[in-house]
């Protein structure tokens, strides 16, 4: 009577199989997660304390991004509105709105309204809006159709990658200031993409960095 | 301690109104859920997060949490950065994104956004610092409403937009969270409504007797807002006096000018005027607030090349200060045997200047001595009018008077010394001062004692026990920062409003008036002196609306929009005091020689001020404690610094403790045999020896005793020097943490020195540069970042960034070290780390000494991250967490590093700091509150190093870039280029060949630190020229 | 020790100095007298001794705690000294892990009949340091949780390691290095296991040796893979024994620190981790071929040859530290000249003066064949020589970083509590481990010495080497 029966035979073959496929699996799933749009937390949905909705306002109402976000030219921050710009409309339209009592509850009580966050970089990325809004690259390049997004949610990865991917080569990315918060801003299809950029990157007078200290200081 | 709550920032414009008296929370009402402080006429007040203010401090996050602290702090109106950088950098780098979800952040707009302010972009006011009374002006630097930075104020006369080290560590004091909080009386809390109250029934009596037991003890001031409430409280109360006090007293130089020239005044020193400058004892080089400015005029002829030619500096005087670093001749002596020296100079100079003849020094000196006055007398001499003797604040009134007479006779009175009417309101600061005050209290007299002076029962000398005296006043009221001695002997204690935190008006050394302005709410709702001094009065007037009373005649036009402009520039045009021409009282001053008898001779105690915390009022302050004393580099202690000769006699060590016994009362202090000391004295420096705890340091959570306490060794009558001292050994050593072992240069050519011939005939410093360009004509780059950076042509980019450091100029003040702790969220380390070799400071002040350790010559070289074009840390990375920007920096990126050290292994100038333990973690709220958002803070395990200050360079890059124009040469400065009191740094681009860094580089003094490894320094040096004089050569 | 040197005479080889086996043996008797201290049930001086080691093991359990928690601020590190009781380690241990493969590997491809008996004992002992030595390298890096880093994949970062430093270089070689001693010495192991199984008394140890044994039934076939499988694996090992520390030495030779920019490094780090292997294992085979008995297949002839590599190994060692101090001084650079003045007389001459003691003077003993012949004189010289390769390590390493180039700079470096019990740790996790493989597998390759018995018995018969051809 054999020390093992004959079933044994397979078990083996199979285990050394198996020992040389995990890690080669496990490593790969890992390289997959971070780049799916769970790893980037792009499918995260980020409910806010109050109902608002960018289609409305940007697509039905067509208010300029700078109204609300009126810092991102200036400032590494994009500008987030005070309830007084808020208020500014809708102490004339919509005044009795139960879908705005908490924001006049919050501006009476003269307390900030705390929205959730969407787009989160580390605290050790620098990114800084100004320079971008005024060299040519679009909101939309980075945040999307908001004018499509009831809640806003996070459009592009926001990796490492994704942002050196356009700082090696960001003619394909720009587009003329006038039209830096349209969000149906397209080229004229007749005129080359890649040449478009190239004149607008002279224009403009861009010069991206991929020197570590461009954003990690 | 638990999470510290206070009232948010002041935002927007400086012209708001002054806060209505604060009220002060009661014990009991400081209990959570309470709301918050409401308008304090700073506008809104904005608070932390939602959860506060919903649901009380209760819902703050507390240290005791698993995540890093800060994790769950919702971050406060746009500056999401601001208290979240902190968490965020040490979540990140401590690698825990790997493990755990990242919160989502809130962001909290503002309800009504302030006006003229961007949120992410800084704003800059001006306001003034007091050092005993005299102003510096500075600008902060305001984050949302949160002051991270000191700069000086370029329009202020005195800083000249740069500052001392005090200063630069101001911020540290403003946020240190061991601030008191609570308005006591007897150690129960009160409110500030209650003090005024006991104040109102007190003032019924004082209205009768006119005040007669109603005294003031105030810290030396200029500000013209105190000296009108001092007036107005006399009128009320006309028996009432006021007395001020300090421990670094200048009164020896107002006595001087006296007994010189009948009436105090305050002497200005026109270093940049003066070819031959001898110093008695004065060390007018260390930076402070109140003299900084005399370090540009001093450093300006180090240059070689200045149109009048180099100056020469003479240093008499007992220990070796930072002055007598700088001195090209220098003569150790005994504080006591100044006066004798001075009286034979004078002497000497009398065989050839008539007005000084009939001089004659009380004891025959001979010898080496001799010699030195001879020279020194020869030298002054032949530079009439551009010469200088300069008296120390420790000196007699006799040495001031004498040295006013020989500056006389020599004509330099109005060309290099000139005379303005004195800024500060008591010239009498120091015995003379409080005497008095003394005699009323032993006798009882004192009803109401007001102290505002900076904790007097520990400043006070050894001889006057004023704790004790404090017992016999039943009604004493203390107005401190902290908790303190004081505070523990009287029965009021408010807490006080840091400057940063109240209005005000101070003047200048030369009588400039500036505003103080609060750039912040009163973390701790404390109280400012005005404040303190209007409760003496019927009328509640703000000291807003006093201050602005005050001035409003001052104002030619419009007094609102003039009222703004002096707010905005800092200075107020046209308050500098006129300069008056005194006549010298010839007779008087030789009246009081003649009474002078020669010192006894033996060992002589000489009590200094601390460099770093002055009379221990920076004490708590941890970036100064851990500043390395510029001469010793000792941190965290005071010592008894012997001289070589006396330490080889009594066979003495570093740490060996000494026993210092001065007419029966001793202390023990640790030795320090320090090279260039004189032989006859014992130096210590007083403010030490306090049961403290102190912001941010790792091993210290308990209070620990700082240093020693040498203030009983000192007597009202003999404050800074006595003879008969004795000194006994213990026997037992005391561990000093010092950040420099070794002081010799072993022959290395590391830290050139020449003397201006030796530089004219051969400058050695050609010698040790690299060949500009290598075989081929190409030039050297570091390693780019191949992954992420392909191959840069360096040559080619806008910029080439370089710095370089003129030896010559460089005292090793060490303004600098602080201002990049300040400005690169440099942590604290600790006594006991920094002995291990961990301090964090990226400036290491390298002082080498030469010559004999009787008269060491020494050379100061700040040593940091040179920014080698092919550096040796950036090979040996294992994971390109090190590597070259396109600009030539050395870019240090901590999100990618894993810490193996072999950077620092590697880097030949050892200028790189590891992060061994976690500096930064359980800040408080306070503490992270002083953090720079544009710099990320680093957590435990990261390599850290100087940046250049990257995100400077990144700030003014991108403002330019949106101008679509270049960064002009001198827009763009690094921290410790623009505090540098004496321009000894450069920072620009290369690639302008006219910018000063350019100039500098091609300078013939210009050296690389070891360039024969070619490693390619951006950062190079200046050799240090001097000027001795042949004859004694 | 007299029974010995009798047996030596009548030796069956007249140019033999000693027999590589004494007494007649056949098949059956090695079986039984190799495999019966597996058999036999632990006695009182293992067991003391595991607990001994398992303790040690705990202790370093403890120091790589309070490590991680606290991070390397619990160690004596600083800046300068960024590297110290680490590094030190790790290359002492590496080192100490080259024995094993050059007497598998090179002493194999040389057909030397002796490595036969020691082979399987060194290899175990290869295996086991490199897991000590693998464990500073991780440990000694601020953040070992980011490591993985250091391994070339393609991130979303876009980032990869910088191939230039020394630093991969190491993850490579020592990684590379672990895998193949391991394959090779298993490879070895699996007839024994296979004997071991059937000559198994209860059915569990049958089953677990069986698995280990992956089926071994000693047919033709399986001989013959066998050959060529340990051919090949001694020819892909042989490389990596100059390899390894050759790479090692590259961390400090390709800086720019004096003391450590020196170009001898190579040779000389591999010839001092051979000599520090040797002597590791003559530590433990001394004791071991005691208690164990196996002095009848490990003989004096065994131990007299290992000493004569020590020896030579201890002279090139020597070379090096006289060429490096020549070439420090002949150099004219003040730098370099400096350090080695400073190792001398500087604060930590001590450890220096030992090392030479050790390194230099002892090995010297064995010119002298009473020497290389006695028992205890070869145990207490290759316990100084490995104090010594340590102490060599320790020297290069802090010395060379406490005093570099700029004296402001310079500082002092003293080991925690925690520094030195890691190191005792290590030194226990090791014995643990080698005193379980002492129990549980023949101490000896069964297998091969009765081959060498055949051979030994019908000479002379040249050694034949299948190459499968």
């Amino acid at each position: 009577m054999p020390l093992f029966p004959r079933w044994t035979n397979t078990v083996s073959r199979l285990s050394g199989v198996i020992l040389l496929a995990l890690p080669a699996v496990a490593i790969a799933g890992l390289m997959i997660v971070v780049r799916s749009t769970w790893g980037t937390k792009q499918d995260r949905e980020v409910v806010q304390p109050i109902e608002f909705d960018h289609r409305h306002h940007v697509g039905d109402e067509g208010i300029d991004c700078r109204y609300c976000h009126y810092t991102v030219e200036k400032s590494p921050y994009p500008g987030m509105p005070s309830t007084t710009i808020c208020m500014s409309c809708h102490a004339q339209v919509w005044n009795k709105s139960p879908l705005l009592s908490l924001v006049r509850e919050y501006y009476f009580k003269d307390r900030p309204i705390p929205w959730n966050s969407v787009h989160n970089l580390p605290d050790y990325v620098y990114f800084n809006h100004a320079i971008h809004v005024n060299k040519g690259v679009g909101c939309v390049t980075c945040h999307g159709r908001v004018d499509q997004m009831a809640l806003v949610n996070q459009a592009a990865p926001l990796s490492m990658g994704w942002c050196v991917d356009c700082h090696r080569n960001p003619e394909p990315q720009l587009r003329p200031v006038e039209f830096i918060t349209s969000m149906t801003w397209k080229p004229d299809p007749s005129v080359d993409r890649q040449r478009l950029g190239a004149q607008l990157a002279q224009q403009y007078n861009v010069h991206t960095r991929i020197s570590c200290d461009t954003c990690h200081r | 301690m638990t999470t510290p709550r206070f009232p948010l920032p002041v935002l927007g414009t400086s012209v708001r109104p002054e806060p209505t008296a604060v009220e002060l929370p009661d014990e009991a009402s400081l209990a959570p859920g309470r709301e918050p402080g409401s308008e304090h006429g700073y506008g809104r007040t904005y608070w932390r997060s939602v959860e506060e203010q919903l649901h009380g401090e209760a819902a703050l996050p507390h240290r005791d949490q698993e995540f890093p602290p800060g994790a769950f702090d919702a971050p406060k109106g746009f500056a999401r950065r601001d208290f979240l950088q902190l968490m965020g950098a040490s979540v990140a780098l401590a690698g825990l994104t790997a493990c755990t979800e990242k919160p989502v952040e809130k962001i909290l707009a503002y309800t009504r956004a302030p006006d003229g302010m961007v949120p992410g972009n800084p704003l800059h006011y001006a306001t003034a610092l007091m050092n005993d009374g005299m102003a510096a002006g500075i600008l902060a630097t305001s984050w949302e409403g949160r002051p991270v930075k000191v700069e000086g104020n370029p329009t202020h006369p005195v800083s000249r937009g740069t500052t001392g080290p005090h200063a630069q560590a101001e911020l540290a004091t403003l946020y240190d969270p061991f601030r008191a909080r609570v308005l006591k009386e007897r150690g129960a809390g009160r409110s500030w409504r209650g003090f005024r109250e006991a104040m109102r029934q007190r003032s019924a009596a004082w209205e009768k007797d006119g005040g007669a037991g109603l005294r003031f003890l105030l810290a030396p001031s200029s500000s013209l807002l105190t000296a009108s409430l001092r007036d107005a409280i006399t009128q009320r109360f006309p028996k009432a006096r006021f007395h001020a006090w300090s421990a670094t007293p200048r009164d020896s130089v107002y006595e001087g000018t006296t007994l010189a020239f009948g009436k105090a005044l305050e002497p200005h020193h026109v270093l940049e005027k003066a070819d031959v400058v001898l110093s008695l004892d004065a060390d007018f080089l260390e930076a402070r607030a109140d003299t900084v400015d005399q370090n540009l005029g001093f450093a300006n002829r180090r240059d070689p090349r200045h149109p009048q030619g180099m100056n020469r500096l003479y240093v008499v005087e007992p220990r070796f200060s930072i002055t007598g670093g700088m001195a090209d001749h220098r003569l150790r002596l005994r504080s006591a045997d100044i006066e004798g020296f001075t009286l034979a100079l004078a002497a000497e100079l009398g065989k050839t200047v008539p007005a000084l003849a009939g001089y004659r020094s009380p004891a025959a000196i001979g010898g080496e001595r001799a010699k030195f006055i001879s020279a020194v007398a020869k030298d002054l001499a032949g530079r009439r009018g551009t010469s200088l003797v300069i008296a120390g604040e420790r000196q007699t009134a006799v040495t001031h008077a004498v040295a006013h007479a020989i500056n006389a006779g020599l004509g330099n009175l109005g060309a290099t010394v000139t005379f303005t009417e004195p800024a500060v309101l008591d010239t009498a600061t120091g015995r003379a001062g409080w005497e008095p005050l003394v005699e009323e209290l032993r006798a009882g007299k004192v009803d109401t004692l007001v102290i505002t002076a900076w904790n007097p029962v520990f400043t006070a000398p050894g001889d006057v026990d004023l704790q004790g005296l404090l017992k016999k006043v039943p009604n004493a009221i203390y107005l401190g920062l902290h908790d303190d001695e004081t505070s523990r002997a009287v029965n009021w204690f408010l807490p006080a409003a840091h400057p940063f935190e109240s209005w005000g008006d101070a003047r200048s050394r030369e009588g400039t008036l500036s505003i103080v302005q609060p750039l912040i709410q009163p973390l701790f709702g404390g109280i400012s002196e005005a404040e303190l001094l209007g409760a003496f009065l019927t009328d509640e007037t703000k000291p807003y609306d006093r201050l602005k009373a005050l001035h409003a005649e001052r104002a030619k036009s419009d007094f609102d929009s003039e009222w703004e402009t002096w707010l905005a520039s800092g200075v107020v045009p046209g308050t500098a005091s006129s300069a008056v021409t005194p006549a010298l009282q010839a007779d008087k001053v030789r009246a009081a020689v003649a009474q002078l008898r020669p010192p006894p001779g033996g060992l002589a105690l000489e009590l200094v001020h601390d460099y770093k915390i002055l009379d221990g009022r920076y004490a708590l302050n941890s970036w100064l404690q851990e500043l390395p004393d510029p001469i010793t580099k000792i941190t965290w202690d005071n010592v008894a610094q012997v001289g070589p000769g006396l330490a080889k006699e009594m066979g003495i060590e570093h740490g060996d403790l000494l026993l210092l016994t001065l007419s029966g009362r001793s202390v023990q202090v640790p030795a320090w045999v320090q090279p260039g000391h004189s032989d006859e004295a014992v130096t210590v420096s007083i403010g030490y020896g306090r049961k403290q705890q102190t912001l941010g340091v790792k091993d210290a959570d308990e209070p620990v005793v700082v240093g020693h306490d040498v203030y009983p060794l000192r007597s009202a009558a003999q404050p800074w020097f006595a003879t008969g001292l004795e000194v006994k050994k213990v026997g037992r050593s005391y561990p000093l943490s010092h950040t420099q072992v070794h002081n010799s240069t072993e022959g290395r050519p590391i830290a050139l020195m020449q003397s201006i011939e030796e530089f004219e005939k051969h400058p050695e410093a050609p010698e040790l540069r690299p060949p500009v360009k290598l075989a081929g004509g190409k030039e050297l780059e570091g390693s780019t970042l191949a992954s992420v950076q392909l191959g840069v042509d360096y040559s080619k980019q806008q910029y080439k960034w370089a710095m370089a450091v003129d030896m010559s100029r460089c005292t090793g003040c060490s303004a600098c070290v602080v201002a990049c702790q300040a400005e690169n969220n440099i942590p604290v380390v600790g006594k006991y780390q920094v002995g291990r070799g961990r301090e964090m400071q990226w400036i290491r002040m390298d002082r080498y000494y030469s010559g004999t350790a009787e008269s060491p010559e020494m050379v100061n070289q700040p040593m940091f991250c040179q920014h080698c074009e092919t550096a040796p840390c950036e090979y040996v990375c294992p994971v390109n967490a090190t590597v070259h920007s396109d600009e030539g920096l050395n870019d240090m990126v901590y999100n990618r590093c894993i810490g193996t050290r072999y950077c620092s292994n590697n880097c030949p100038y050892k200028v790189r700091h590891f992060n061994y333990l976690h500096w930064t973690q359980d800040k408080s709220q306070v503490e992270k509150m002083l953090m720079n958002p544009d710099v990320t803070v680093r957590a435990r395990g990261v390599m850290e190093k100087c940046t250049y200050c990257v995100q400077r360079i990144e700030r003014t890059r991108i403002a330019a870039r949106i101008e679509n124009r270049a960064i002009g040469d001198g827009e763009l400065r690094t921290a410790c280029q623009q505090v540098c009191p004496t321009n000894a740094l450069t920072f620009g681009s290369l690639h302008d060949p006219k910018s000063k860094v350019s100039e500098r580089h091609a300078d013939p003094r210009r050296f690389d630190v070891l360039h024969e490894l070619n490693t390619r320094p951006r950062t190079v040096y200046l050799t240090k020229i001097k000027n001795p004089n042949p004859e004694l050569g | 020790m007299a029974a010995e040197h009798a047996a030596a005479a009548d030796a069956a080889d007249s140019l033999d100095t000693a027999p590589l086996m004494l007494g007649k043996q056949d098949n059956t008797t090695l079986t039984g007298n190799l495999l019966a201290h597996v058999w036999a049930r632990p006695d009182k001086g293992w067991l003391l001794s595991f607990l001994i080691a398992l303790s040690g093991s705990g202790a370093l359990a403890l120091a790589i705690t309070v490590t991680l928690v606290e991070g390397i601020g619990a160690w004596g590190n600083n800046i300068p000294v960024g590297w110290a009781f680490d590094i030190t380690n790790f290359v002492w241990w590496i080192g100490i892990g080259h024995a094993g493969t050059l007497i598998s590997a090179i002493l194999f491809l040389f057909q030397q009949r002796w490595r036969t008996a020691i082979n399987r004992f060194s290899e175990a002992m290869t295996i086991f340091a490199v897991m000590c030595a693998g464990l500073f390298p991780l440990l000694h890096t601020g953040r070992p949780w980011f490591a993985y880093f250091m391994f070339p994949y393609p991130s979303t970062l876009q980032m990869w390691p910088q191939f230039k430093s020394p630093l991969i270089w190491d993850v490579f070689a020592v990684s590379t290095y672990f895998t193949v001693s391991l394959l090779f010495w298993y490879l070895g192991l699996i007839p024994d296991l296979a004997s071991l199984r059937d000559a198994s008394k209860s059915t569990l140890q049958r089953k677990v040796y069986g698995i280990f044994a992956l089926g071994w039934r000693g047919s033709g076939r399986h001989w013959h893979n066998y050959k060529v499988g340990y051919l090949l694996l001694a020819g892909l090992s042989t490389p990596l024994v100059v390899s390894v520390h050759t790479i090692v030495s590259f961390d400090f030779a390709v800086s720019l620190i004096p003391g450590w920019h020196t170009t001898i490094f190579p040779p000389y780090f591999v010839a001092g981790a051979v000599f520090s292997g040797f002597a590791m294992v003559m530590s433990w085979m001394v004791p071991a071929r005691h208690f164990l008995g196996l002095k009848h297949v490990i003989t004096m002839r065994h131990l007299e040859n290992m000493n004569k590599i020590i020896l030579a190994t201890g002279m090139l060692v020597s070379y090096g530290y006289l060429m490096e101090h020549f070439i420090a001084w002949y150099s004219g650079n003040q730098f370099e000249w400096f350090v080695f003045f400073n190792r001398a007389t500087g604060p930590y001459r001590g450890v220096y003066y030992l090392m030479l003691f050790c390194n230099v003077l002892t090995p010297q003993i064995f010119w002298f064949k009473r020497a290389r012949t006695s028992i205890p004189i070869m145990f207490i010289a290759s316990i100084l020589v490995n104090v010594g390769m340590w102490c060599e390590r320790f020297v290069i390493i802090v010395t060379s970083l406490h005093r570099d180039f700029l004296p402001a700079s310079w500082d002092m470096y003293y080991p925690t509590w925690v520094d030195i019990t890691l190191f005792l740790g290590t030194i226990g996790f090791f014995s643990t481990l080698f005193l379980l493989f002492l129990k549980f597998i023949p101490a000896v390759a069964v297998s091969e010495v009765k081959e060498l018995n055949e051979e030994l018995q019908h000479r002379p018969a040249p050694i034949t080497v299948v190459t499968g051809a």
